[in-house]
C-alpha cells in the first residue's frame, strides 16, 4: 500500500517523542531540598497586562517570604499564549512535574489545571472573577464546595462600590450608559451585575455590546447619542483597547465617563474604581506562601477581597459640576486635582519597565548597567525595585505594542534603550516618567532643544560619541592625514546628525570627511569603497543602526586598500579596526539608573538635565597596528585603557 | 507517562479537526474557514446540553449536527449565492461568533464534575484497575487520563473507517473526483454544488465533534477556543502529508492525518518540556515541526542516502 513506509516512519517518531518525554519525566526524581527550597509553577493562558501583573505580584510575594532561587527555589512561569490545546498540555505537564504548589492566573488557566490535577497538588488560583465558573465555592471548605487541595482568591470589582460613589458624587444621575463584548470571560457577568446593581439603587442603563475593540468604539458612540448623564467602563479588554478613544469622544459630546480602568483618569474619566493587579498577585503569592509554609488549601478560606484602586480626575469632576467625596479623594492613588496638576500615590515595590529595540551588541552591556546601577542606588532589582524587560527584537511594529503595554501597565519610571524606543515613547507615552540612554542625539527626536530644556516627563543618557577625542587620537597618530572617510545612513537621523557633527570637527582640525550613503547592510561594501575611491588617508566609521551590524564589511574594504579604520563601538576592535574611541555602555546603563533611581526618590524629571556619557574608552589592535605600521604616540598610548592582540 | 497519555488523547481529539480540514481543504480544495467557528460551535453545544442535563454522548451527536448546520450555512453561501468560499467562510465563522455566546449564554462554561463521554471508560478502567490509577510501565497514571486516550483511540478509529468506507463509495468517490476536477464531474451529471454542500457539511460535523470533544476533555468551553484551530488541523494534515507523501493509499492518507496530529502535539509536549521562556514556546514549536518537514528532504538531497525520506515518489495523485 503506497506511503505505509512514511506512516511508519511517523509512528516511529512518535514513539521516539514520547520516550524522550517519558526519559525526562521528572515527576518521579524528586531531588533532597532544603526547607525552604520549594519548586511552584504559575500557569497564564495569555499575555494580557492584568495577567502578567499578577503574575509578577505571585513572584514578588513569593520571594518576600523567602522562596527565592538564592534559596534553591524554583518559580516557574508558563504562558499558553492563547492556545487552549497548548494550555491543556502545560497543565499536564506541570500536574505531572513534581511541582510544591500551582498557581493559575485566570479562569481558563484555573479551569484547565482542575481538571489536569489528577495527583491533586496544592493549586492556589487567582485574577478569577466567579470562583464558580471552576466550581469552587467562596469561604471555608466544606465537602462538595472545592477540592481539599485548591484555594484561591476571587477578584470581583466592586461595581455597587462604583455605583454608591457616581450617586454621592452626581445624585441627578438618573441614566448610565455602558457597553461591553459579551464574549469576554466575565464582561457578561459585570454587565448583568451593573445591571442589577443600577436597578437597586433606581439607574436606568442603556447598554450595547460588539464582539472587538472596533465594534466596542461603535457601541459606544450608538449608546452616546441616547440621552444618557454618564457612561461607564466595565471590565473588558475590548473596552480598554477603545477606552482612549471613547473618552475622546464623551469629551467631545460632553458626556461624563466612570468605570474600572484606573489610567481613565489621565484621560478625563471621574471616578475610576479598578484592580490594583501587582497588589492582587501578591495577595495570591501571600496565599501560596501559606500553603508552602505547611497550612493545607482547605484551612484557607476563599475570598474574594481583590485589592482595589481608585483614580479620581477633579478637574472633569468639576466641569461637570460634580462633587466627588473627600473620603474617596484621600484614598485614591490618582488624583488629578481641579488645576489639572497629577498627584500619585504608590502602593507597592516601584517597577521600572526597560522597553529595548533590538538585541543590538550595546543593549546586553546597557541592561548590566542599569542593574548595577539600581544596585549602586540600593534600589537592588528584586529587593528595591522590580525591574522587568522588553525587547522589540528589531521589529518596530512589536516595539510600538511594546510601549502602549508598557504605558498601560503603569510602572513607576520607564527606561529605553536606542533611539525608536524612545521616539515610539515620545509618542506614547504622556504620563509615566521616562529616562532613555542610548541616543546619539536626543535633540533631533524633538525630546528637547538642550539638556536643561526637554519634555517635562522625559530624562535620559546620550550615546553622543566622543568626536572630540577620536578627532585628536586621529591628528596626533597621522600627524598627515588630510582626508577621513565615513559612510553613513541617510534615513537615520542619528547618523546624518554625527557625520555632520565629525565632519565640523574634522574641519575645524584642518581635515575634510568624505562620506558617502547607504540605506541598508548590503550597500555597505560598495559605500565604503566610493570613500575609499575618493582618496582618504584614514577611515573614521561613525556608528550608526546599519553601521553597527555591517561594521566587518568596512574592516575587509579597508583591508584591501590598507587603510586604517578608527571605530566608535567597542566590539569594532575585533572587526577590523585599528583603533576605538568608544562610549562605555555599562557606564551609560549605570548613569540611567542614577537618574531613574532620583524619580523614584521624588524628583521632577523636568529638573533632571540630559547628559552626555561621562568618559570614553579607547582601544588599540596591536596585530592590526603592527600590519598596518600605525605607531601610536606616547601621549595617546598613555591614555589607552585596553590593547587587544 | 501521563503526560504522554494525555498528550495522545489531545493529539486524537485534535486529528478530528484534522478530518474535517482535509474533506473541505484537501478532498473538496475549499479554503473552509467556518472551522474556527464550528469548533466553538461544538464545544459551545456540547457544554450547554450536559449543563442541562442531556447524555454526554446525544450532546456530542447534537454538536455534530450543529456543526454540520454551519457547514450547510457556508455551503448554500458558495453554491447559491455565489459568494467566494473563503468570504463565505469568513461569514459563518463572523456570525457563529455571535452563534456560540447565544448557545452558552455567557462566554464560558465549567465542565467540572460532569459526566462527560470518557466516563464510562473512565469507570471501566478503574474496575479493571481496581482503583483510580492504573500501574502502566511502572508508573501510576490516573484511571481517567488512560480512559481519555482509549476513548479518543477508539473514536478516531471508528470515525476514521466509517470516512474511509464512505470515501470508497459511489457518493465518496464523487466527492473525491469533484475536488479533482469540477468540471468532469459536472459533465457526468452530478452536482458539484450538492457535492460542497455534502462536504462542508461532513467537514464542520467531525469539526463540531472535535471541538465538543475538547471542552469535555478540558471541562470547559470558551468562546474563543475556536480562533486559530484551522492552523492546528492543517498543520495535522500538512505533517502527515510531508510523511506519507501525495500518491498515498486512501487508508494510509486518512491515518497520515491521525500521526500527523498526535506527533504535532508531541512536538509542542517536547517545546514545553525543554523549559524554554514562557514568550518562545510558540517560536520553538513552529521551529520543531519546520525540523520535520525539512530534515528528511534536507538529508536526502545532501547524502543521496533514503534513510530518512518519507515521501513516495511516482505514481498518479492519490484520491485526494
Amino acid at each position: 500500500m503506497r506511503g505505509w513506509r512514511g506512516l511508519l516512519v511517523g509512528m516511529l517518531l512518535i514513539a521516539a517523542a514520547g520516550a524522550a518525554l517519558l526519559l525526562t519525566d521528572r515527576s518521579g526524581r524528586r531531588a533532597v531540598q532544603a526547607a525552604t527550597a520549594r519548586r511552584v509553577a504559575i500557569i497564564q493562558a495569555s499575555s494580557i497586562p492584568a495577567f502578567d501583573l499578577s503574575a509578577r505580584g505571585v513572584i514578588a510575594a513569593l520571594e518576600a517570604a523567602g522562596y527565592t532561587s538564592a534559596g534553591g527555589s524554583e518559580l516557574r512561569r508558563f504562558n499558553a499564549e492563547a492556545d487552549l490545546g497548548t494550555l491543556n498540555q502545560l497543565c499536564s505537564e506541570v500536574a505531572n512535574a513534581p511541582f510544591d504548589l500551582v498557581v493559575t492566573i485566570g479562569t481558563t488557566s484555573g479551569q484547565a489545571f482542575m481538571r489536569a490535577n489528577k495527583r491533586s497538588l496544592p493549586h492556589v488560583f487567582g485574577v478569577v472573577a466567579d470562583p464558580a465558573s471552576l466550581g469552587v465555592a467562596l469561604g471555608e471548605w466544606r465537602e462538595g464546595a472545592r477540592p481539599p487541595n485548591v484555594t484561591g482568591m476571587g477578584a470581583l470589582i466592586d461595581l455597587p462600590q462604583l455605583l454608591d460613589a457616581l450617586r454621592a458624587s452626581a445624585p441627578h444621575v438618573r441614566t448610565i450608559g455602558t457597553m461591553w463584548n459579551p464574549s469576554e470571560a466575565n464582561a457578561d457577568l459585570y454587565a448583568k451585575r451593573l445591571l442589577a446593581e443600577a436597578d437597586r439603587r433606581g439607574l436606568k442603563v442603556i447598554s450595547a455590546s460588539a464582539s472587538d475593540a472596533a465594534g466596542i468604539l461603535e457601541a459606544a458612540t450608538g449608546v452616546m447619542a441616547q440621552p444618557i448623564d454618564c457612561l461607564v467602563f466595565l471590565p473588558d479588554t475590548s473596552v480598554t483597547i477603545a477606552s482612549p478613544t471613547i473618552l475622546q469622544a464623551a469629551q467631545k459630546r460632553k458626556v461624563p465617563v466612570i468605570g474600572t480602568f484606573p489610567e481613565s483618569v489621565d484621560g478625563g474619566s471621574i471616578l475610576n474604581l479598578g484592580m490594583d493587579w501587582a497588589g492582587i498577585g501578591t495577595q495570591v503569592g501571600e496565599v501560596a506562601a501559606r500553603v508552602l509554609g505547611g497550612t493545607p488549601p482547605s484551612e484557607i478560606p476563599v475570598v474574594d477581597r481583590p485589592k482595589m484602586a481608585w483614580t479620581v480626575n477633579l478637574a472633569s469632576a468639576a466641569a461637570f459640576g460634580w462633587s466627588v467625596p473627600q473620603s474617596i479623594v484621600d484614598g485614591a492613588t490618582i488624583v488629578i486635582a481641579a488645576d489639572g496638576s497629577r498627584r500619585e500615590k504608590r502602593l507597592s515595590t516601584p517597577r521600572v519597565q526597560v522597553i529595548a529595540y533590538s538585541n543590538a551588541a550595546f543593549t546586553d552591556e546597557v541592561l548590566a548597567g542599569i542593574r548595577d546601577g539600581f544596585i549602586e542606588q540600593k534600589l537592588a532589582p528584586g529587593e528595591g525595585i522590580e525591574l522587568s524587560v522588553v525587547n522589540a527584537q528589531g521589529d518596530m511594529s512589536t516595539l510600538n505594542q511594546l510601549v502602549v503595554d508598557s504605558v498601560a501597565s503603569q510602572p513607576a519610571v520607564i527606561m529605553s534603550i536606542s533611539t525608536p524606543s524612545l521616539q515610539a515613547l515620545l509618542k506614547r507615552n504622556d504620563r509615566i516618567p521616562c529616562v532613555f540612554t542610548t541616543v546619539f542625539d536626543p535633540y533631533v527626536t524633538g525630546v528637547g532643544t538642550e539638556p536643561t530644556k526637554h519634555h517635562p516627563l522625559f530624562t535620559g543618557v546620550t550615546s553622543h560619541s566622543d568626536f572630540p577625542r577620536l578627532i585628536e587620537v586621529v591628528r596626533a597618530t597621522w600627524p598627515g592625514a588630510k582626508r577621513l572617510g565615513t559612510v553613513y545612513c541617510p534615513s537615520e537621523d542619528n547618523s546624518v546628525a554625527a557625520r555632520d557633527e565629525l565632519a565640523t570637527l574634522a574641519k575645524a582640525a584642518g581635515m575634510d570627511l568624505i562620506s558617502s550613503p547607504a540605506e541598508r547592510g548590503s550597500d555597505m561594501a560598495t559605500a565604503a569603497e566610493a570613500v575609499i575611491s575618493q582618496g582618504i588617508d584614514v577611515f573614521t566609521q561613525i556608528s550608526d543602526n546599519i553601521a553597527s551590524g555591517s561594521f566587518p564589511v568596512v574592516g575587509t574594504v579597508c583591508d584591501r586598500a590598507r587603510l586604517p579604520l578608527v571605530g566608535t563601538l567597542t566590539r569594532f576592535i575585533n572587526e577590523g579596526a585599528v583603533i576605538v574611541v568608544a562610549r562605555d555602555y555599562h557606564l551609560i546603563g549605570v548613569q540611567g539608573a542614577e537618574k531613574a533611581a532620583s524619580i523614584l526618590r521624588g524628583a521632577d524629571p523636568a529638573t533632571i538635565p540630559i547628559e552626555d556619557p561621562r568618559t570614553s574608552l579607547l582601544l588599540l589592535n596591536e596585530g592590526r597596528a603592527k600590519q598596518l605600521g600605525v605607531t601610536l604616540p606616547a601621549s595617546i598610548e598613555r591614555q589607552l585603557d585596553r590593547r587587544v592582540p | 507517562m501521563t503526560v504522554v497519555l494525555s498528550t495522545i488523547a489531545l493529539g486524537l481529539v485534535l486529528a478530528l479537526v484534522g478530518y474535517g480540514v482535509y474533506l473541505s481543504f484537501r478532498v473538496l480544495q475549499f479554503p473552509d474557514l467556518t472551522v474556527d467557528g464550528s469548533f466553538t460551535l461544538g464545544a459551545a453545544t456540547a457544554a450547554a446540553l450536559m449543563l442541562a442535563g442531556w447524555d454526554p454522548f446525544t450532546a456530542t451527536a447534537i454538536a455534530s449536527l450543529a456543526g454540520a448546520l454551519a457547514g450547510l450555512a457556508t455551503a448554500l453561501m458558495a453554491t447559491r449565492l455565489g459568494i467566494e468560499g473563503i468570504l463565505a467562510g469568513i461569514l459563518s465563522m463572523t456570525a457563529l461568533y455571535s452563534i456560540n455566546l447565544r448557545v452558552m449564554g455567557r462566554s464560558n462554561l465549567g465542565l467540572v464534575g460532569v459526566s462527560t463521554i470518557f466516563s464510562p471508560a473512565d469507570a471501566l478502567v478503574r474496575r479493571l484497575a481496581g482503583g483510580a490509577e492504573v500501574m502502566l510501565w511502572g508508573q501510576a497514571v490516573p484511571s481517567d487520563v488512560v480512559a481519555q486516550a482509549l476513548t479518543a483511540l477508539v473514536a478516531v478509529l471508528v470515525i476514521a473507517g466509517i470516512l474511509w468506507w464512505f470515501l470508497r463509495t459511489e457518493l465518496g468517490s464523487a466527492l473525491r473526483a469533484g475536488g479533482d476536477n469540477p468540471r468532469m464531474i459536472r459533465a457526468l451529471g452530478v452536482s458539484h454544488e450538492w457535492l460542497v454542500t455534502l462536504g462542508l457539511m461532513l467537514g464542520n460535523a467531525l469539526v463540531a465533534a472535535g471541538g465538543a470533544a475538547f471542552a469535555q476533555l478540558n471541562a470547559f468551553a470558551d468562546a474563543s477556543m475556536g480562533i486559530g484551530i484551522v492552523v492546528i488541523g492543517l498543520a495535522s494534515v500538512i505533517i502527515g502529508r510531508a510523511l506519507v507523501g501525495q500518491a498515498a493509499a486512501l487508508p494510509v492518507l486518512l491515518a497520515s492525518v491521525l500521526v500527523g496530529s498526535v506527533l504535532f502535539r508531541m512536538l509542542v509536549a517536547i517545546a514545553i518540556r525543554t523549559g524554554l521562556e514562557p514568550n518562545d514556546l510558540r517560536m520553538i514549536t513552529a521551529v520543531v515541526v519546520l525540523i520535520v518537514l525539512v530534515v528528511p528532504g534536507l538529508f536526502t538531497r545532501l547524502t543521496g542516502s533514503k534513510l530518512l525520506s518519507l515521501r513516495t515518489k511516482g505514481g498518479p495523485r492519490a484520491a485526494a
